[in-house]
């Protein structure tokens, strides 16, 4: 295998431990937004389309209700969910990365995810995603609907 | 598939320090599992061929179906208008602004930090790069986008950009799909040289 693709393939593994290892533990399953792990960039935001203030974020952004949902409703929290990693490209210091989120084989998020390489090591550093289907419980707008089409950008720091 | 343009215009960005450079272009091992990606290259009138570029991107996963072939040329041409056009060849605003939502961020990285410029400086940037130093605008610009994937309203891409011949920068460009049709809404990149 030439060099140069060797180094390309080192580069894929590790940015998909951060994906793995951290990415995913640190966006979809702490309850809390502090205690970040070190492969956040301070600068990273999650880009969240919205339409008149509502959206179609991930449930872990909604913490407040995570604690009465772990305590009250178990079960959704245990739910099966799988992560996929259908894809990861890197070019030198820059990379992109999708992430697949299942609930019980139901798709229920598709992230593409931004890293850089910094002081030799991968950070997060910003992330756009798709909500799949119509779930209620979890989001309040269908981006695939003409009629929920968003119409602003938010910024959401992590951390 | 390649075609490609040549642009009387160039690249280059001030803020642009990067580290080790590394330039991974296998050629070959990826053609084959690319089946999925688009491989799309610029048509802007009056371009000439653009040098034939291989992807290497890679997808480690299932492949996926049901990308709508319309969505991602909707995307190009978002892409070849505000970008190439808006920011690199003519830094004219109005192009700009039909394609990147105005709280697009170009996340650029500086040393150990990343600094973060909005449409407007962007097209300000490459408007004083023209201005210090026109010749370099001179030479031809081609552009090729060898990744587009999408799933429902988002969207990633990755875009080369080249001139006279050479390899600049490599973008990953992220994208929404708003009210008024699909948006760059963040975008890092790599310089080859």
């Amino acid at each position: 295998m030439p060099l140069e693709e060797r180094l390309r393939v080192q580069e894929e593994r590790r940015i998909r431990r951060v994906l793995e290892d951290v990415y995913v533990r640190d966006m979809y399953m702490k309850g809390s937004r502090n205690a970040l792990s070190q492969e956040f960039d301070t600068a990273f935001h999650m880009l969240v389309p919205e339409l008149d203030g509502r959206s179609g974020e991930p449930i872990a952004l909604h913490w407040d209700g995570l604690t009465e949902l772990q305590e009250n409703h178990p079960k959704a929290i245990l739910a099966e969910v799988r992560f996929e990693f259908p894809f990861i490209d890197v070019v030198g210091d820059a990379a992109v990365g999708r992430v697949d989120v299942y609930q019980e084989n139901v798709p229920v998020y598709s992230d593409y995810v931004s890293l850089y390489r910094i002081g030799g090591q991968w950070k997060l550093v910003s992330k756009v995603f798709h909500r799949h289907g119509t779930r209620p419980d979890i989001a309040q707008v269908d981006p695939t609907s003409e009629k929920d089409r968003p119409t602003r950008l938010r910024h959401e720091p992590w951390g | 598939m390649s075609h490609g343009v040549e642009h009387p215009l160039s690249v280059s960005y001030h803020l642009c320090v990067l580290g080790d450079l590394e330039s991974h272009t296998d050629e070959d091992s990826l053609q084959s599992r690319l089946s999925f990606l688009v491989r799309l290259s610029g048509t802007i009138p009056g371009a000439g061929l653009l040098a034939d570029w291989a992807p290497r991107a890679t997808r480690t996963g299932k492949e996926r179906e049901g990308h709508s072939v319309s969505e991602r040329e909707d995307i190009r041409r978002v892409i070849e208008r505000a970008y190439i056009e808006g920011i690199h060849q003519d830094q004219d605003e109005a192009k700009v602004r039909s394609g990147f939502h105005p709280d697009f961020r170009m996340l650029v990285r500086q040393d150990m930090e990343i600094v973060e410029v909005d449409p407007m400086a962007f097209v300000q940037m490459m408007r004083e790069r023209r201005e210090t130093n026109p010749g370099f605008f001179e030479s031809a610009l081609s552009f090729d986008i060898p990744l587009i994937d999408v799933e429902g309203s988002a969207a990633v891409t990755r875009i080369e950009l080249r001139r006279g011949g050479r390899h600049l920068f490599t973008d990953y460009q992220l994208l929404y799909k708003f009210e008024d049709g699909w948006k760059i809404v963040s975008k890092i990149f790599h310089a080859h040289s």
